[in-house]
């Protein structure tokens, strides 16, 4: 099993976007794929149209009084299934404190997970804390949507220079450009050549769109209810773009 | 993990309709119909899916093709999409997929068995945020297979009661309310075997297994026509996917076959009038020479990504060469090997020796053997070679020269086909397990030539490429890498025979050979 993170140190940059339109497509593929809202905002959770509730809440889970497995829900779609929300997500640092390795507990309780699914996709909450450092350690790969902005780009240079920090040869992290608003000045030049502002930087950008804002209000991955849209087009490239880095 | 679907027979479409109707009114939820759907399971020749429990689903959505293989009894076990259909293994991507399909079907065609239309009607059950918690399926199909009539034939209308995982108190309540409301029959058999039946299609291992069964009072003569008969129905059976080219496995099986013809022929001996025989061996001979350089080919062309694996990773792309040369003389030897199949001399054989297998057994002046028990021709035969089997073995040693392991190799595989061709006579388990053991020093033998042979054809190809202008100096390196790679690999067979000998000559198999086959002997006498 291959472990995604969508991870930011900045919120309301496409996070929960890239999470659940890329699960999709790893689904549409034929790949066994599971996508685990830990945001107690529970975007994800939303968009999927499941309740955002889990039994006994995050205490319970984390302390593996019950599985992961019974709280697993099947999405409207083949091959694609959710670990849903709750709001007690948002004292999971605080729960992970109590734990016995409270870095590694995380990384632990995914481990039977590990031969049903080809791909588990974690959408993190924004910021750095106790719950950032477990996905860090329980993840394969980093994926960070950057805007093309000056600020955005100096915080994937912080959230690089941490990950080069704790010396672990993995997550590694798979950066790439979105929200890109050909009209503003800033963003074409940026976005004229990607790898300029960060090595491992992916080529594919993914344009603003209000069809992407729509996943709200349709309750559905874009490339479900927008199969040939643009934005579509561009999650499909970055999709097979990941896919080869990862075979080589 | 996979929740496991629940299916009913439908008398009429009638019934369907109504039992989707009456869950529409108790449960809130979302009809959708969809258009004919064309579903083509697809299998080897000789069914190795089927028998392996599972089928291999292939749909056309959209532009794409989806690949479902499941369990015969509907659980899902893997899915891929696809650019269009795959014919083998490898147009999968890398990946579990393709390396567990790869373990059952191996370098087998996937043909397209059967081909089933489906219309449905699908009921999403919804929960109050439109999400879906189980779905209920109505199906009205039928079926064409590749060989049948070309109007499909109608299968039973189905409906399908599909769980979401995760929601399972949901499903529970649908099941309990169809059980309630309606008086359904649950669905005898996945749809795979109820569209076989219907086609009266049996999906039998036809691979280079041999089964005939024998009983021991038989007179020799018929016995052995019976063993002939199922080896020329074996050659007619693999003759179109030889000459289509469809896998390797056909000619192998043709070729395994027509071997095994001419072994028979010579093994059991005086059953049949000598001019027969002498003719005979020699036509089926030349059958075998006729079929081998595009076998040959086809070996090489099998074994190149485990050439490749075996070299350092720079020197692998340096096979490309050899590959297509490799594909243009396959290419070459597959249109001789047609001339050969459509010649006056191959359809005169089969004619002829078909007849010959449908003539009466003679009343009189039969050969000397002809009339005999073939329980004591059988073990008289099986027992001999064995002798000479069990004698050139031992008298091995490791300085022996190479030729000698060669000929134990022939004499090995003559007792072979003798116990294949008269297993039904004796104690099955007693047989198989020396079987078994002949098989382990069979195999020792078996890769100690072709690793010979593997240096020698390789060693000719470069020659070949060299003179054809198609091989750099990269090329000529890596096809000596190979060799000294073989050569190595070879040394380490040879050191394995001894030990393989005595396990094949130990005491215990020595006295099943002695209880099986000399006591009979000694009756006869």
């Amino acid at each position: 099993m291959r472990v995604f993170a969508t991870y930011n140190i900045k919120g309301g940059v496409g996070k929960t976007a890239t999470a659940v339109n890329l699960a999709y497509l790893a689904a549409r593929d034929g790949a066994r794929t599971l996508i685990w809202d830990l945001d107690p905002q529970a975007a994800a959770t939303f968009y999927f149209r499941v309740r955002a509730k889990v039994k006994g809440g995050a205490k319970k889970l984390l302390k593996g009084k019950r599985p992961l497995d019974a709280t697993i829900r099947g999405t409207d779609f083949e091959g694609l299934d959710l670990l849903p929300a709750d709001f007690t997500y948002r004292n999971l640092d605080l729960d992970l404190v109590q734990s016995k390795r409270p870095t590694r507990q995380l990384a632990c309780l995914l481990l039977p997970l590990s031969m049903q699914y080809d791909y588990l996709f974690l959408d993190c909450a924004p910021s750095i804390s106790l719950v950032s450092e477990s996905v860090f350690v329980a993840a394969d790969i980093l994926l960070s949507p950057t805007i093309p902005t000056t600020l955005s780009l100096r915080t994937l240079d912080q959230l690089d220079q941490h990950l080069r920090d704790r010396g672990a040869t993995r997550p590694r992290l798979y950066p790439f450009l979105c929200m890109v608003d050909r009209r503003k000045a800033l963003h074409k030049r940026i976005s004229a050549s990607p790898a300029e502002h960060h090595p491992d930087m992916l080529e594919t950008a993914i344009p603003y769109s209000s069809l992407v804002e729509q996943m709200g209000l349709r309750r559905a991955p874009l490339p479900a209810f927008a199969p040939s849209a643009e934005p579509t087009r561009a999650y499909e490239d970055l999709w097979a773009e990941i896919v080869n880095r990862l075979a080589l | 993990m996979n929740p496991i679907p629940v299916s009913w027979q439908v008398e009429s479409q009638g019934q369907g309709r109504a039992a989707l109707q009456s869950v529409a009114e108790k449960f809130p939820g979302r009809l959708e119909t969809h258009r004919d759907r064309r579903n083509t399971y697809l299998d080897t020749f000789d069914w190795r899916l089927f028998r392996d429990g599972g089928s291999l689903l292939s749909t056309t959505e959209g532009r794409a093709t989806v690949l479902r293989w499941s369990t015969l009894d509907g659980a899902a076990r893997f899915r891929v999409r696809l650019a269009a259909n795959p014919h083998f293994v490898w147009d999968l991507p890398p990946g579990p997929f393709r390396t567990d399909l790869e373990s059952v079907v191996e370098m087998r065609r996937l043909l397209p068995r059967l081909e089933i239309t489906s219309r449905r009607e699908t009921l999403h059950v919804l929960d109050d945020n439109k999400k879906t918690v189980a779905r209920l399926h109505f199906d009205e199909s039928s079926v064409t297979g590749p060989e049948s009539a070309p109007r499909p034939l109608e299968l039973p209308s189905l409906l399908i009661a599909e769980p979401v995982r995760g929601y399972a108190e949901h499903f529970q309540a649908l099941l309990d309310h169809l059980e309630r409301e309606l008086q359904l029959q649950p669905a005898q058999s996945s749809q795979l075997i109820t569209a076989l039946d219907l086609l009266r299609q049996v999906p039998t291992a036809a691979d280079s297994r041999f089964e005939v069964q024998l009983s021991p009072d038989m007179r020799s003569d018929e016995a052995s026509k019976l063993i002939h008969k199922a080896l020329l129905s074996a050659i007619l059976l693999n003759e179109t996917g030889v000459r289509q080219d469809l896998d390797t496995e056909f000619l192998h099986d043709f070729r395994v076959a027509v071997r095994r013809t001419r072994s028979a022929l010579t093994q059991i001996r005086d059953v049949y009038p000598s001019p027969i025989v002498e003719h005979f061996k020699r036509e089926f001979a030349w059958l075998g020479r006729a079929t081998g350089a595009k076998r040959d080919l086809d070996v090489y062309l099998l074994k190149m990504p485990e050439y490749r694996a075996s070299l350092p990773e720079h020197l692998g792309p340096h096979l490309e060469p050899l590959e297509e040369f490799l594909t243009r003389h396959q290419r070459l030897e597959h249109s001789k090997l047609l001339e050969q199949l459509d010649s006056a001399r191959f359809g005169r054989l089969i004619r002829d020796w078909q007849s010959f297998l449908e003539e009466p057994l003679p009343e009189t002046d039969a050969p000397p053997q002809a009339e005999k028990e073939i329980l004591l021709t059988a073990s008289s035969r099986i027992w001999k070679a064995y002798r000479k089997v069990l004698k050139q073995g031992l008298a091995i040693d490791s300085s022996s020269p190479p030729e000698i392991l060669h000929r134990l190799r022939i004499d090995c595989k003559k007792l072979r086909y003798l116990l294949e061709f008269f297993r039904s006579l004796y104690d099955e388990h007693e047989v198989a397990a020396l079987i078994k053991a002949l098989k382990r020093l069979q195999d020792n033998l078996g890769d100690f030539n072709d690793l010979e042979i593997q240096q020698d054809s390789l060693q000719r190809f470069a020659h070949d490429m060299f003179q054809e202008g198609l091989a750099t100096g990269e090329t000529l390196l890596a096809l000596g890498r190979l060799v000294d790679r073989l050569e190595t690999r070879q040394e380490a067979v040879r050191q394995r025979f001894q030990q393989e000998l005595s396990k094949f000559a130990s005491k215990k198999n020595r006295a099943r050979f002695r209880a099986l086959f000399k006591q009979q002997t000694t009756v006869a006498a």
